[in-house]
């Protein structure tokens, strides 16, 4: 079977890109999906959270074509090909697919990095769907907009979705945010909430938890992308 | 407004800023596309071209290309539309084509070319039977793969027109190559049997001049400049002129950097001009509130 292509984009930094990542990353590989992370970002975010080497090349010299792609371990049913400084530099990447054709996977999720076009647009060129995370912040949903707008210009357009993260439903801003965002984008807007149990797991260096809010909201995110899910 | 109303107002700015910011990314990526190899393409899916080709493949042509592409591998790259149809580089793809197909078929395919049946019927026997088989070709032709340049904004089917530019304007840029590049070739093709002999090759002979034009895009007698004879200044040509290309490049790019955001915001729309100054006013105002805070 092809693997399912997901991209996670958003330009500004801090939306809670590599924390879906890493969350939906564990929800498949628990549901014993094959799942490969490819981490795009200079920054070696996912790489570092999921306690490998962030200052390789892993995933930059297959992309320039120097090296086969050889994705570590994390947990089990999890890959991580890990990204690096060495992302900057690259010049003419060949394209996501052709690169990893023939790496094992029913998952493929590319975390992409905050203000990075040409990164982004790796991962675009691939994705079958695309998730934008966003907060309700001003800047925050310029940079979704930014990306989203890329994304809905290929052809075929993959599906997309707004996903916003940390969200505290006290907050009034938090709760009318995503019937504004989804009247704007014209997009579903999935929302995940603020869970200290997250936090506290990726901070230890381990997977999301197997329960709690956070796990039961990447639940119905992943129930969306396989198609099941609301909105 | 309430405060509720302004962060909603904020949030919509946010989002036409994020879509006029996506212009100028839309508009950047085109730019850095150009020129650019971007996939891999199956030989078996490239598709032929929109409408009628604007001129008949030349079996003539295309033999001598397939024996360039058997030396040094194919260097200009076809280019395809987003569905995978020919844009430019018929001669190059049929080339191909031709090495891909079985030696007993190679005869059959260059006949039915456009003057294939009035070539010289014995050099030509000679000189497919001198082109490696499909198993020995350089990758990653050998595994059937092409790399072109796919131009993923264009549909020729609904843009004939856009697609004949875009062959002429392929057609008409050749990549520059360095003087090392250059020598390199030469030396692929030298050992692939080419020589540097003056005056028309001998028959069966395979000049080497004409064919480095040919992987070069140039013509014959620019090959022979690129391959190095000494100008007045003691420098070899080929030095003198890249060095002077790479200036007129350098002044080239310099301005293109001053302009490329100039000219993106030129074409906006007012609505799309005033959510950038929006959004860049928003920007200056929070970097003066973080430096005060």
């Amino acid at each position: 079977m092809k693997p399912r292509w997901l991209a996670i984009v958003g330009r500004k930094g801090g939306t809670g890109k590599t924390t879906l990542a890493l969350g939906l990353a564990a929800h498949y590989a628990r549901a014993g999906r094959r799942v490969l992370l490819l981490d795009l970002d200079p920054q070696g975010s996912a790489t570092l959270a999921a306690g490998a080497d962030p200052s390789g090349a892993d995933l930059s010299a297959v992309l320039a074509g120097t090296a086969a792609p050889r994705p570590a371990a994390v947990a089990e049913g999890l890959d991580l090909l890990a990204g690096g400084p060495e992302l900057e530099a690259l010049d003419n990447p060949r394209p996501l697919r052709s690169a990893l054709d023939g790496v094992p996977a029913d998952v493929v999720l590319v975390d992409c990095p905050p203000g990075h076009p040409t990164l982004d647009r790796l991962a675009l060129d691939a994705a079958d769907v695309v998730l934008a995370c966003c907060e309700p912040h001003r800047l925050a949903i310029a940079g979704a907009a930014r990306a989203l707008d890329e994304a809905r210009g290929r052809k075929p357009a993959p599906r997309c979705a707004v996903v916003l993260g940390r969200v505290d439903e006290r907050r009034g801003l938090d709760r009318n945010a995503p019937d504004l965002l989804a009247g704007a984008f014209g997009l579903p807007v999935l929302t995940v909430r603020q869970d200290a149990a997250l936090s506290a797991a990726l901070n230890a260096g381990g997977l999301p938890p197997l329960h709690g809010r956070a796990a039961d909201d990447l639940d119905a995110v992943a129930e969306w992308i396989d198609g099941r899910g609301k909105a | 407004m309430n405060r509720n109303e302004k962060a909603r107002a904020g949030m919509l700015a946010g989002l036409a800023a994020g879509h006029a910011q996506a212009e100028i990314d839309r508009r950047m990526a085109a730019d850095a596309d150009r020129g650019r190899v971007v996939a891999l393409v199956d030989l078996s899916a490239i598709r032929p071209r929109a409408g009628a080709d604007s001129r008949p493949a030349r079996a003539a042509h295309v033999l001598t290309l397939a024996e360039s592409v058997a030396a040094v591998g194919l260097l200009q790259p076809p280019a395809l539309d987003r569905a995978h149809r020919l844009l430019a580089g018929l001669h190059r793809v049929d080339a191909c084509r031709l090495l891909l197909a079985t030696p007993e078929a190679r005869a059959d395919l260059l006949a039915a070319l456009d003057g294939g049946n009035r070539m010289d019927a014995q050099e030509t026997a000679e000189r497919l039977l001198a082109l490696p088989s499909p198993d020995k070709l350089p990758e990653p032709l050998r595994a059937g793969k092409v790399p072109c340049r796919v131009l993923v904004e264009l549909d020729a089917e609904a843009d004939p027109a856009a697609a004949l530019a875009a062959e002429a304007a392929e057609n008409a840029v050749r990549r520059q190559y360095t003087p090392a590049e250059v020598s390199a070739l030469a030396e692929r093709l030298r050992a692939a049997g080419y020589r540097e002999a003056g005056g028309r090759p001998r028959k069966g002979e395979k000049a080497l001049r004409p064919a480095l034009g040919l992987v070069l895009g140039v013509s014959a007698s620019t090959a022979l400049r690129l391959l190095g004879r000494k100008d007045a200044r003691g420098k070899p040509g080929h030095v003198a002129m890249f060095s002077d290309a790479l200036a007129r490049l350098r002044r080239a790019l310099l301005a293109f950097e001053r302009t490329a955001a100039e000219l993106a915001v030129a074409s906006m729309t007012p609505k799309q001009k005033r959510a950038v100054r929006e959004a860049a006013a928003l920007e200056h105002l929070l970097a003066g509130m973080e430096s005060e805070g």
